[in-house]
């Protein structure tokens, strides 16, 4: 973090962690970030939407690295917890087999979730830890399930806003009657959520 | 649907291009897309305001001329100096501590740069977005413009809207301001005289707010904008300053309310 954030007082410490989430310059995320452009940008030209492209896994090397530098946060307590989460869930799983049944019901919409192929977005940081989501895909681009494998629930204040925005927001995910190309949004929580479910939307 | 996807500006860049069966991409597109990464390079590089060594460090502690600095500097000093009027002074591109920071407009104003690299080159159809937002241009299909999903804050279990580009593919963008967002500052001008740090959430009746229209640069300062003078005023106030302008706003109150501008429901495909 930059000396900016940490000269801050403790007692402003979420507000710089607010803060500095801003548009990080961070030098060594930045040159994380560097490795991973050069290293890891994803493009897969996935003919259509629709056509058929099954949804790949996602790249292993981008895990927690770069979205570390995103917490903002002082705290290294908490930072360091919530690399250890993202390191337990660290590994991706490309193309496996449904493991667990969906928690949602598929999506009214056509498409064979029987035969779905679930796919592991990358985490995403928020001040608390990380987000990170497990979308089933049918072949035909329907997705059938979409649920937080990692969220941040190292404080208090955290686990109340996940408890109820995790669940909640993966039902909304998978019940999508509306096809759309990007998101936007306003809270840590479900914008982390929302980055790692893009992570996959941009591996299709 | 061609993706692209990479760590930018503490955040995840997207990037879509579609593809047709009679495809007219140009060659060279990777080329393209290397262009927009060393672009957003090179505004970091100019504009960062957390490393030292950037041309807008330098310029604001006196160590190097506007003049002599990189013409980035000077084209963003020179654009955000009539949005705190066009705003009612809710654009504010200073830091809490008095320093010229423009980082609320630059995020966008990289981003709708990006896109315009783009067309340049050919490609007349593009979705862009860098942690929630989004700049696009042209369509996503043959018969489907662009379509942004906005999250609803105050409720996650919906998506509060979607958001449609114009069916002419005319440049076209959302941006969201709010409680947590990634990617802004904002601080009322009403924080600097009282000279202290005043958290984006104190206060304001906002839990976000969503801007829509031609180009993100001006979407992403007014919702900034917007959110920052909401802590004081009725929303509805800004209505006023942004009539006319061609940018339409959804805003969504602390206690969930959902109030918006006359003409956001032409863009609007879903509405709760």
């Amino acid at each position: 973090m930059s000396d900016l954030m940490r000269r801050a007082a403790p007692g402003v410490a979420v507000i710089s962690a607010a803060l500095a989430t801003v548009w990080l310059f961070d030098p060594a995320l930045r040159s994380d970030a560097a490795d991973q452009a050069a290293g890891t940008t994803t493009q897969q030209s996935a003919g259509d939407a629709t056509a058929g492209d099954e949804g790949s896994g996602t790249d292993p090397g981008s895990g927690g690295d770069a979205t570390s530098g995103d917490t903002g946060s002082d705290d290294s307590a908490s930072e360091g917890s919530a690399e250890s989460g993202a390191a337990e869930e660290g590994s991706a799983e490309s193309g496996a087999a449904p493991a667990d049944p969906a928690p949602v019901d598929p999506a009214p919409a056509a498409g064979d979730c029987g035969t779905a192929t679930a796919t592991t977005g990358d985490p995403a940081m928020t001040p608390w830890g990380p987000v990170r989501v497990q979308m089933e895909l049918a072949s035909d681009g329907t997705v059938c399930s979409v649920k937080a494998i990692a969220y941040p629930d190292s404080d208090r204040k955290s686990s109340q806003i996940n408890a109820r925005a995790i669940p909640i927001l993966d039902s909304q995910a998978a019940q999508q009657g509306v096809e759309f190309d990007a998101l936007s949004g306003a809270t840590y929580t479900s914008e982390a959520y929302r980055e790692s479910m893009q992570s996959i939307l941009d591996q299709r | 649907m061609r993706r692209w996807s990479w760590p930018s500006m503490g955040s995840v860049a997207s990037l879509a291009v579609p593809s047709h069966p009679a495809d007219a991409m140009p060659e060279g597109v990777a080329s393209t897309v290397d262009g927009v990464h060393s672009w957003l390079d090179e505004v970091e590089d100019a504009l960062s305001p957390f490393r030292g060594d950037s041309d807008l460090c330098r310029w604001r502690s006196g160590r190097q001329a506007l003049c002599d600095c990189s013409p980035l500097l000077g084209e963003v000093v020179q654009a955000v100096r009539d949005l705190p009027e066009r705003t009612d002074g809710g654009f504010n591109p200073y830091d809490r501590r008095g320093r010229f920071d423009p980082t609320g407009y630059v995020k966008g104003w990289a981003i709708e740069r990006a896109v315009g690299l783009l067309h340049d080159a050919g490609i007349m159809d593009a979705c862009l977005g860098v942690g929630g937002d989004i700049q696009m241009i042209g369509c996503a299909d043959t018969d489907r413009p662009w379509r942004v999903a906005v999250t609803d804050p105050a409720d996650p279990d919906r998506i509060l809207a979607v958001v449609e580009a114009p069916a002419d593919g005319s440049s076209f963008s959302v941006a969201t301001s709010g409680t947590a967002q990634r990617g802004e500052h904002i601080w009322s001008g009403l924080d600097l005289h009282r000279g202290s740090a005043i958290s984006r959430d104190a206060g304001s009746a906002l839990a976000a707010v969503t801007v829509a229209g031609p180009n993100l640069s001006l979407a992403d300062s007014f919702a900034t904008a917007i959110w920052a003078l909401a802590r004081d005023h009725p929303v509805d106030e800004a209505w006023q300053w942004l009539a006319g302008t061609g940018y339409e706003a959804l805003a969504v109150g602390g206690e969930g309310w959902v109030r918006r501008t006359p003409g956001m429901g032409q863009f609007l495909v879903l509405a709760a």
